[in-house]
């Protein structure tokens, strides 16, 4: 504000100016005040009521709002110069501020009202008018008033009220419900929209509950320990509330500590987790379902080759108990035979010497194969059930040593095995020869005869698992073998070389265990490469320790 | 063979033909002993405890048992772990004989206090070799007593 220049005073008749003009009221004096308006600091001022002159003010009167004594002179002394600082939209302001007198026709009581004035500077000032009228035989002949600047306070206010209506327009557009409650009593004293639609009731009926009356009855008392009264818990809470109608909503609660208005509550957010939920339940029942039909398909292959081994044994058993009867019968049927008529000794011959041999070669070859598919389908899932060791190690000996063991057949077709670097791996080691193991073997298998096989190792290490490869030239797979490849049991191509069409079964089970794929490039005639990957986090070394050398 | 030792064999054996076939290679093996088949892990109990059709009936002094696994009403290790809980019953020799050579039963029963698991090959040769050998083997073990 600006230096107070004037030195306030009475208000001189002849100048308008004279600091010791004398009050012209026509009762009453205000002989004395100069003294004590010239040195208070605050913006006081007397006016006549009859003349609407100014009897006295004070020096900051004028200052508060940039004006010198000698602009008051100019403006014309007496007359109430503030009027014409009073911005004409803001009257209503004032006649606000007269609307909030208390008690307006005790002599005594302070009026206020409040104003915005224009600054000499030209800002705008938010006044507060306190004034005392005096009268005389029921007649106004005096006010003494109290000018403050209440800019600052104003601007508050309306910050306040701005902010308010920010807080209560992002509540309202919470789309979670929210409720409000007293600490004391548990009542409800506000909600935002949400809540309304959600539940069903009115703010005004919500008013007269507690959080507690919307919670499910068997949780009432959960919710009640837990949360509501335990002022230093403000993690998440799960409850089943109630509608008005009485549906079940799940809801996920945060409770934090507020004012609300004057009094101590809790704010408690209401997500309504039924979504959440029942996804829960869904993958809860999924993972039960695919751990369940997993168990059932290892118990499965188990006990259908056990039990189907107990008549094997059977037939196995019983076969041999014939062969043997017939070994201790045939030298007497052969006599009996050759005392025969010619016909029926025909007949008879076949029987002892073709039939009955033949039928228990049939019974026991069948047996055999019987037997060596249920050793396959018991090995497949005692693969699927072996706990494996996943260590860090280097593939490149590893191949080297299941090359060895193949010397022989590489020799045989003629072939060239070659390794490249390969990257390390965190694997099973067991799976990992059986693996290679039988790519290898297969490759060297299905080499074209008289072509000098040309076969290649290689792998490479990606971000999240590490793919290997077995290339061959050899006769290759048709497409519309494809899908046998990997199954149980099923052999692709000419059935020329032996094997009971298991091996890719195996490699692709121990495979998926390593959290891999497998899969093969073919073109017939020109060879196959056999590709499959490792993922990097397996068992506890993830891919820590699998890093390049 | 000669056999002093005068031991009882119980077979529990749910496959007739299994029992049979048992039996039949015991035979050709010379052993003489009496043998006794029940088709399921109750019947044993009620022979070894001389319950239900047994009622009343001594238990041989010497007995083995030839005990499969998976069998109706009590399975094989059902019949195992009440035999080795009860001391009546807890010395007498057990040999399971069963088809599954599952590395995990083996270990169970060994556990549960079997003596010797013997699998069931499909190969009759195999079969009968390995109920030979059963053969000489009762013929040159003493067998405790089967009261405790």
């Amino acid at each position: 504000m600006e230096e107070a220049r004037a030195r306030g005073g009475m208000v001189d008749d002849s100048t308008g100016t004279s600091p010791r003009a004398t009050a012209s009221g026509t009762t009453g004096s205000v002989e004395g005040l100069q003294d004590v308006l010239a040195r208070i600091g605050t913006a006081l001022y007397v006016v006549n009521a009859e003349t609407e002159e100014y009897a006295a003010f004070s020096p900051m009167y004028t200052t508060l709002l940039g004006y010198t004594l000698e602009d008051v002179a100019a403006h014309g002394g007496r007359r109430l110069f503030l009027q014409h600082l009073i911005l004409s939209d803001e009257v209503e302001e004032k006649t606000h501020g007269f609307s909030r007198i208390q008690d307006g026709q005790a002599a005594a009581s302070i009026r206020e009202h409040r104003i915005w004035c224009r600054h000499k500077d030209g800002s705008l000032r938010y006044m507060e008018d306190h004034w005392i009228p005096e009268y005389a035989d029921g007649r106004l002949v005096r006010t003494y008033g109290i000018l403050r600047d209440i800019t600052a306070q104003k601007e508050t206010e309306d910050a306040l009220v701005e902010t308010e209506g920010t807080y209560r327009t992002l509540f309202d557009s919470v789309a979670d419900p929210i409720v409000i409650f007293e600490k004391q009593t548990n009542r409800i004293l506000d909600c935002n929209q949400a809540m309304l639609p959600r539940f069903g009731y009115s703010l005004a009926e919500l008013r007269s509950l507690t959080p507690l009356d919307l919670v499910a009855p068997g949780e009432t008392k959960a919710a009640a320990e837990k949360n509501i009264d335990d002022e230093d818990d403000t993690s998440a809470h799960e409850y089943i509330f109630l509608t008005k109608a009485g549906q079940e909503i799940p809801v996920e609660t945060h409770t934090a500590d507020v004012r609300y208005r004057g009094q101590d509550a809790w704010i408690t957010i209401l997500r309504d987790i039924t979504e959440r939920r029942e996804a829960a339940e869904r993958a809860k029942r999924y993972t039960a379902e695919i751990e369940a039909a997993n168990e059932e398909i290892k118990q499965f292959a188990y006990i259908v080759s056990h039990d189907l081994r107990a008549p094997l044994v059977n037939l196995r058993g019983f076969s041999a108990e014939l062969r043997r009867a017939l070994d201790g019968v045939l030298p007497l049927a052969r006599q009996a035979v050759e005392a025969l008529p010619a016909a029926d000794q025909r007949v008879a011959h076949d029987s002892i010497e073709e039939d009955i041999p033949e039928a228990l070669g049939f019974i026991d070859s069948s047996v055999t194969r019987m037997d060596s598919f249920i050793n396959a389908v018991l090995k497949l899932s005692r693969i699927g059930r072996r706990e494996l060791a996943y260590r860090p190690l280097d593939p490149r000996p590893l191949v080297e040593e299941i090359l060895r063991t193949l010397a022989h057949q590489q020799a045989a077709h003629d072939a060239t095995v070659t390794v490249a670097d390969l990257p390390q791996v965190t694997a099973d080691r067991t799976a990992l020869e059986q693996i290679f193991g039988n790519l290898l073997a297969n490759a060297l298998l299905y080499l074209v005869p008289g072509r000098p096989g040309r076969i290649e190792v290689g792998g490479a290490r990606g971000k999240t698992e590490t793919t290997f490869w077995v290339r061959d030239n050899g006769r290759g797979i048709a497409a519309e073998d494809a899908d046998k490849v990997f199954a149980p049991f099923r052999r692709a191509g000419k059935q020329d070389v032996p094997g009971e069409g298991m091996g890719l079964s195996y490699v692709h089970t121990m495979v998926r265990q390593h959290g891999g794929r497998i899969w093969f490039e073919s073109t017939p005639d020109v060879g196959t490469t056999f590709f499959f990957t490792l993922s990097h986090s397996l068992g506890d070394q993830g891919g820590s320790h699998a890093e390049r050398p | 063979m000669p056999n002093g030792h005068e031991v009882s064999i119980l077979i529990v054996e749910d496959d007739p033909g299994h029992a049979r076939l048992i039996e039949k290679n015991l035979k050709r093996s010379n052993i003489t002993n009496s043998v006794t088949a029940v088709s399921d892990g109750q019947q044993a109990l009620d022979f070894l405890f001389g319950t239900g059709a047994f009622a009343g009936k001594e238990l041989p002094a010497q007995l083995l048992v030839l005990l499969d696994l998976n069998m109706p009403v009590l399975d094989g290790y059902q019949v195992l772990e009440r035999m080795k809980a009860d001391p009546r019953t807890k010395r007498i020799p057990v040999i399971i004989l069963t088809t599954t050579d599952d590395p995990r039963e083996v270990a169970r029963c060994y556990e549960l206090g079997c003596n010797v698991y013997i699998t069931k090959p499909v190969d009759y040769v195999k079969f009968a070799d390995a109920i030979a050998k059963l053969g000489l083997l009762l013929s040159i073990v003493a067998v405790p007593g089967g009261k405790a």
